[in-house]
């Protein structure tokens, strides 16, 4: 058994830390995650609209649709633009990693993003249409952000850049240094547009939608995230933090797949994707990877004494989705005991939730809320459908009865060695 | 000495950053200063620390963030164990020995 763990671990590091490496993979997480704080605050601001949908009437309605204005033009500017701030969140990430970060590289990256999704409208002077600013321009971000940078570093690598002599200021240098980049990627972007209208017929951000198209939609079904989540929780065996690793590949989607719901949700519409962001944090993972809950539980009314303390400093974390103490504590990690009901155990879970949202028994995700809530909390917030609480512990329970026999295996165990070495250093 | 803890989020470090804050109180240790951060955002603040820990689930990149670090800022991994129940002691004699160079 350890010889396998051993070939399993030489296996995963090298993956793990080659997925590190791809900067561009980084890039585009971190900016998407950094991107969510402006979604979140957008989705929280519709929270008077839903309450508004749930009542229907009366003078709570009424002064619910007093206040909505203003909570709807922060959604508006949020949501409805978060292309643009994906687009500059993610060419700051990149241009980190290259060292060659500033605030000029994120304004370009906003600048090409705007070429890229910003139309006119039709006998409006000055109008421009904002279909693709929000959610459909997500993708295009990715593009904005990656290729700003790229563009840059080659420019920057290969000396086309005007340089100032030394005596010049700083401030002064850095602005004309960053003319030629700048010109070169906004001249690219406006090429792209123009070719894709011309040879493709489509503008650029519905062209780039019907070419990802296969890989949009492949994201969102029960087969990805059961791989998603069997990786997450193999790598976790191994003390790797699985959701931080695959996250570089899915995170991208599940937030471009939140936004969509959202948007769809202020229009009135049904949202259609159940692998959101929150789904994955507040339903799959909640009170940790492995939905660890009901183990901490079983350690703090433990006969160990160890298992009683590792579980009384991980209840508190536990409860708003931290769970290293339990992994490294119990531990779950490279232990034997725990592959089964860690590792495989969460698999069962991830099916029932798919089929609950899928079968619409439980809402779907319509907003995206803070995360590290406590459990039941994010889910409703996620879906104002009190089911979705329901949903939540129903998870939980199952994974009790997964961890129990486990744990109790694996307890006696512990108990029997303690009691022998006690008998031990009595007989020394 | 002025400590940066490093996880994947600055969540499970925050709480041993409590812990490590208490620690010092209790224990009478002057000119310490500890943060916790994300690995997204650490190098937007690892100039003002001395010395860099990680969580040990975010080991496999030691080798990237020490290379932010530069020869000059020891960087360690905490052991799984000490990580988990927030072990102060072992975490504060790791601290010393990276400084001294060991």
């Amino acid at each position: 058994m350890a010889n396998a763990q051993d070939k399993l671990m030489k296996a995963l590091m090298p993956v793990a830390t080659w997925v590190e490496k791809r900067k561009h993979l980084q890039a585009v997480k971190d900016g998407m995650i950094g991107a969510t704080a402006f979604i979140i605050v957008g989705s929280m601001c519709l929270i008077p609209m839903a309450l508004m949908n749930l009542i229907g009437s009366g003078p709570v309605y009424d002064f619910l649709g007093r206040i909505n204005p203003f909570f709807l033009k922060i959604a508006g500017f949020t949501n409805d633009y978060i292309g643009l701030y994906a687009a500059y969140l993610i060419a700051r990430s990149l241009a980190k990693r290259d060292e060659i970060d500033g605030p000029i590289i994120g304004i370009n990256a906003v600048v090409v993003q705007l070429i890229l999704t910003g139309f006119s409208v039709d006998g409006v002077d000055g109008a421009v249409a904002t279909a693709y600013f929000g959610s459909q321009g997500l993708f295009v971000s990715i593009i904005s952000g990656l290729i700003t940078v790229d563009i840059t570093q080659l420019f920057i690598t290969r000396g086309w850049v005007i340089k100032l002599p030394d005596s010049v200021p700083e401030m002064v240098a850095n602005s004309f240094s960053a003319l030629i980049p700048v010109a070169a990627t906004c001249g690219i972007a406006s090429l792209i547009t123009v070719v894709s209208q011309s040879a493709a017929g489509q503008v650029f951000p519905a062209l780039l939608q019907t070419l990802l198209a296969p890989a949009i939609t492949s994201m969102d079904t029960l087969p990805a995230l059961l791989i998603v989540i069997f990786l997450t929780q193999l790598l976790w065996f191994f003390g790797l933090h699985g959701p931080s690793i695959t996250q570089a590949v899915w995170a991208p989607f599940a937030i471009a797949y939140a936004t969509e719901n959202v948007a769809a949700y202020a229009a009135g519409e049904a949202a259609t994707h159940v692998f959101t962001y929150g789904f994955y944090y507040n339903i799959l993972q909640v009170t940790g990877s492995g939905l660890t809950l009901a183990l901490v539980v079983f350690m703090m009314l433990s006969k160990c004494e160890t298992y009683k303390a590792v579980g009384r400093a991980a209840i508190v974390p536990s409860l708003f989705g931290i769970n290293e103490p339990v992994i490294f504590g119990l531990p779950i990690m490279l232990n034997p005991f725990m592959f089964v009901p860690f590792v495989l155990g969460p698999l069962v879970p991830t099916i029932i939730a798919w089929f609950a949202f899928k079968s619409g028994l439980v809402g779907m995700p319509v907003a995206v809320p803070p995360g590290f809530m406590p459990p039941g909390v994010g889910a409703f917030l996620m879906t104002y459908d009190w089911k979705a609480v329901v949903l939540v512990f129903v998870l939980l329970g199952v994974m009790a009865v997964f961890y129990y026999p486990f744990f109790k295996a694996m307890e006696r165990e512990t108990l029997a060695r303690e009691k022998q070495q006690e008998t031990e250093a009595h007989e020394a | 000495m002025k400590v940066l803890l490093v996880c994947a989020g600055g969540m499970s470090t925050s709480i041993i950053m409590k812990k490590m804050r208490d620690y010092a109180r209790t224990n009478d240790i002057d000119d310490f200063e500890v943060q916790a951060t994300g690995v997204g955002s650490f190098r937007d603040v690892i100039d003002a620390f001395d010395v860099v820990l990680l969580g040990p689930q975010i080991s496999y990149r030691f080798d990237e963030i020490a290379g932010v670090a530069g020869s000059k800022k020891p960087v360690g991994v905490i052991a799984p164990t000490d990580y988990a129940l927030g072990n102060c002691q072992a975490i504060f004699k790791q601290v010393e020995s990276l400084l001294k160079g060991e």
